[in-house]
């Protein structure tokens, strides 16, 4: 079981290349479950996700990086025994830091993972404005990812696409970073590609 | 814009009740003027303004992360047919720097002056502000 958790900002667009990597997952035949974490108490994720049909799981009302921890590893226990499937997608919450999450998987004691990666999704309209004062959380998530995807770019300008590739060559996290727009399918393809590549 | 990092998470299940041609425009409208009034508050920062809106013609989804960008919301299904009458709508309000019971108010006084405009009316569902939350929950829908 491939374990693939995308951490981000709120609104950076998680949900969003989640979906649309989920569609295309189906498609090639590839069962997967998904976990949505929300820190409010009413998940609007989840719903969204649930339109295009996906099995969900959502951890609602707190941080699965601090709190509600022991609630994630319970419900990965769960799928990967019930459900067995050949990947899980953990969509974290905006707030979540990936340190608290990996804390968090060492007291996971389900079938093992095979591959457990780490992705956080960067809105490049947004990241100038986060890095000035959200500094720690932006920080974190980008340099305790395996990969970096900055998303948006249809909508991001050039100057916004420059100053996030500024800032993440300044933290200098090492991560590889992909460069989506979900509109994009020339984008898309290759992360797919990716994520999948050794499963089965 | 100094540092910050405070964020108390609100959410309110409600629904509007009117005739309504066009309920993406709406939802849209309402997340912008929420958005609005948190920074005329002095809310520092959107972290994001989301709902899931379901109408008798379908559901959408609506999100708004910063006022520059704007609103942007999914379309109902365009077969959907008439596209009036009632929309429920859970609403997640993510915005640094103000209190749960502020947040609260505003969304509410811009719950009131959208429905006076538009000659519709809005009831609560359930909201966050009504109590305080402190335990989990996990929920399976497969």
């Amino acid at each position: 079981m491939r374990l693939l958790t995308f951490c981000g900002f709120l609104g950076s667009g998680k949900t969003t290349l989640i979906v649309a990597l989920a569609k295309r997952l189906a498609i090639a035949g590839h069962k997967t479950c998904f976990i949505v974490n929300e820190v409010g108490e009413v998940g609007i994720d989840q719903a969204v996700m649930r339109d295009d049909d996906l099995d969900v799981w959502e951890i609602t009302a707190g941080c699965i990086c601090c709190q509600l921890g022991l609630d994630l590893v319970a419900t990965l226990q769960e799928i990967s025994e019930r459900y067995r499937p050949e990947m899980v997608i953990v969509e974290a919450s905006g707030v979540a830091t990936p340190s608290g999450i990996l804390d968090a998987l060492t007291h996971y004691r389900g079938r093992p993972f095979v591959d457990q990666r780490l992705l956080t999704v960067v809105d490049p309209t947004r990241l100038q404005l986060l890095w000035e004062v959200m500094t720690p959380l932006v920080e974190a998530q980008i340099k305790q990812s395996d990969e970096i995807v900055l998303s948006k770019l249809a909508v991001a300008s050039a100057e916004d696409v420059a100053h996030a590739e500024a800032i993440l060559q300044e933290i200098d996290s090492g991560a590889t970073t992909w460069r989506i727009d979900v509109s994009d399918e020339g984008r898309l393809r290759p992360l797919l590609a990716h994520l999948t590549d050794g499963i089965r | 814009m100094r540092p910050i990092d405070n964020i108390e998470p609100y959410t309110l299940r409600l629904t509007l009740e009117g005739e309504d041609p066009d309920p993406e425009r709406t939802i849209a409208t309402l997340l912008t003027d929420v958005a609005e009034r948190c920074q005329d508050a002095g809310g520092p920062l959107v972290g994001h303004i989301k709902c899931y809106a379901s109408t008798a013609s379908g559901s959408f989804h609506c999100s708004l992360t910063s006022l520059r960008t704007g609103a942007q919301c999914s379309a109902l299904p365009v077969a959907a047919g008439p596209r009036s009458g009632r929309i429920d709508v859970d609403l997640a309000v993510l915005v640094y720097g103000l209190e749960r019971e502020t947040i609260d108010g505003l969304t509410r006084a811009s719950l009131d002056a959208l429905c006076r405009a538009a000659g519709a009316t809005w009831t609560v569902r359930s909201s966050s502000a009504a109590h305080s939350h402190t335990d989990s929950a996990a929920s399976e829908s497969v």
